[in-house]
């Protein structure tokens, strides 16, 4: 089930749906994302964004539409395969491997991008160490390598968290909101961090936010959800104007 | 041990084993037939106890079922040897690709299930072998089972059986250690620690699970291989839950997360059985009153209470170094 590939677009959701007991959470939403930049998808509580993520990585099964990855539907599949399909993701709640040091965790996501993980003896692959020097030195997590994931801060953890997914060299990164729970003081890292991955590598980033000041700053395409559906999208600039978005969601504060 | 930075980790582990192998079945002359058995039996059980703990300390899996595994491995030595009339060779392999394939088809089954779940299919299986066993008696001897098998004239004495006992079991052990430290007994790891993560990553679960399986299986097949060799016997207990509970009593007193934990513990258990037997016939009362205790105090076994105490003297010796 192959559909007509659209260039340019890296994912494309179509009347996505889904209902829990009668309750539409996720409402027919189209969602395209633009290869190479940075999409966010914001909203207030119960907007139904990570929802949405989760139909899209298939860890929830959509009763309509259909999501397809650089033109392969993906609509159903398991969350394995479609991650082996080139879409990773990390999790709004922080979900490592707890007793696992920083390089092991790598070692592992980067065995299981280059299909190592049904080798019986006990050797590294080839082509592991330099990979994973290079993805600890994306986030800035060089130095902890050899510390347990559960024994780091809240900040790298969510780094590692986003090292975990990138390790894969996806097309499409898909970040629950990345800054959960971080200090004001510490957000700074990770968009930094989205912001370098898109100007650096073709990877595209989509994410989920509540953290709205940090939104506008990093992307260059916004959707905004209200109640399941999309409510408005555009650039942050369209948005930022946007009457309806300063009513549901912005509030007066929003500058 | 370290060859260059591609080399994982191998530890002194297999080394220790061989030097161990070495002193057994350097003793073997000294020692008497009877104590030359329980030791083939005790050698054997760490077969066993390590297979399981592929599945329950290294991907989290309690599987109530390796007792068919075992069982199978036995029945086909003394049903290939004596009712079939097969010669040897064929019987060790039979006795090896039987209980293989087995648990690749138990385990394709049951995998499909999760936590409990499977441990219950696992356990109805074991429920299954072990009331055919009681029924085919032309085959298997129903209820007494069987007793005797016929062997090549090399591996009649007991002595020579535990011998080969001691070889087997240190090679299959060595091959086990290897998988756990390999990127796929890696991967089982953390298929324990966080299945959604390692889900997420694109690593197929279920596959890697029921590789595990089949693996954990098949070396138990082996286990129960050299227990008809060397106690020349298979009865219908051989397959049952309680002969599943073994290797998991095993692990959990040795310790399941350490690779040799595993190990401890059925030397622990075997050893501190036969001791106790000649004393007291409620040997299983003290059994219950050590898992109690090592539950309770020592949630990780004999491993995980000799490793939390080693990190103690450390911390007090690095404390003391720098006041």
């Amino acid at each position: 089930m192959s559909v007509v590939e659209e260039p340019g677009i890296a994912l494309a959701a179509r009347g996505v749906s889904i209902s829990f007991n009668g309750f539409r959470a996720v409402d027919e939403v189209d969602l395209t994302v633009r290869q190479g930049g940075v999409h966010a998808v914001i909203g207030p509580n119960g907007a139904g964004k990570s929802t949405l993520f989760n139909l899209i990585t298939g860890e929830l099964r959509a009763t309509g539409g259909t999501v397809t990855l650089c033109g392969t539907d993906i609509t159903g599949r398991n969350p394995a395969r479609i991650a082996r399909l080139g879409l990773s993701r990390a999790f709004q709640i922080t979900n490592i491997f707890p007793n696992f040091t920083v390089q092991e965790s790598l070692e592992l996501a980067v065995n299981a991008a280059k299909r190592h993980t049904l080798r019986f003896l006990p050797f590294r692959a080839a082509d592991v160490p330099d990979e994973v020097d290079r993805v600890l030195e994306i986030v800035g997590l060089t130095p902890h390598r050899g510390r347990l994931a559960k024994e780091l801060s809240h900040g790298d953890q969510r780094a590692l968290e986003v090292a975990l997914a990138l390790a894969l060299r996806p097309e499409v990164l898909l970040l629950d909101e990345p800054t959960a729970g971080m200090a004001p003081s510490e957000t700074g890292r990770i968009t930094d961090l989205i912001r370098d991955l898109v100007d650096k590598t073709d990877v595209t980033v989509l994410f989920c936010e509540h953290d709205v000041p940090m939104v506008f700053g990093v992307s260059d395409y916004i959707t905004v959800m209200h109640q399941g559906k999309v409510l408005v999208e555009g650039t942050p600039e369209q948005i930022r104007g946007n009457e309806e978005v300063r009513e549901v969601y912005l509030g007066v504060d929003e500058e | 041990m370290k060859l260059d930075k591609r080399t994982l980790d191998l530890g002194l582990l297999p080394v220790i084993l061989v030097a161990v192998g070495v002193v057994l079945v350097l003793i073997t002359p000294l020692v008497k037939a009877n104590v030359v058995l329980t030791l083939q039996l005790g050698t054997l059980y760490v077969l066993f106890a390590v297979a399981t703990n592929l599945l329950l300390g290294q991907t989290g899996l309690l599987s109530f079922g390796q007792a068919v595994f075992f069982g199978v491995g036995a029945y086909t030595v003394t049903i290939g040897s004596t009712v079939a009339g097969w010669p040897f060779w064929l019987t060790v392999i039979a006795a090896i690709a039987i209980p293989g394939i087995l648990s690749a088809l138990i385990g394709a089954l049951s995998l499909r299930a999760r936590k409990f779940y499977f441990g219950l299919i696992t356990l109805a299986f074991s429920q299954l072998f072990f009331t055919l066993s009681r029924q085919f008696y032309d085959l298997t001897g129903g209820d007494t089972g069987m007793f005797g098998v016929d062997l090549p004239k090399w591996l009649v004495r007991p002595a020579d059986s535990f011998r080969l006992t001691v070889v087997v079991v240190i090679v299959c052990v060595i091959a086990l250690w290897f998988v756990t430290r390999s990127p796929f007994g890696q991967t089982l790891r953390a298929i324990k620690e966080n299945r959604q993560r390692a889900q997420a990553l694109g690593i197929d679960v279920y596959r890697h699970e029921w590789i595990a399986f089949v693996i954990a299986g098949s070396f138990t097949g082996v286990a129960g291989l050299l227990f008809a060799i060397g106690q020349q016997a298979a009865y219908p207990t051989l397959l049952d839950w309680q002969t599943s509970g073994i290797p998991l009593f095993m692990a959990l007193i040795g310790g399941m997360n350490s690779f040799w934990g595993p190990i401890v513990g059925a030397v622990v258990f075997h050893f501190g059985r036969q001791g106790l037997v000649t004393y007291t016939s409620h040997w299983q009362l003290f059994f219950g009153l050590l898992i109690l205790v090592v539950v309770l105090f020592a949630p990780n076994g004999i491993a995980g209470a000799v490793e939390s105490i080693r990190r103690r003297i450390a911390k007090r010796r690095f404390l003391k170094e720098k006041p």
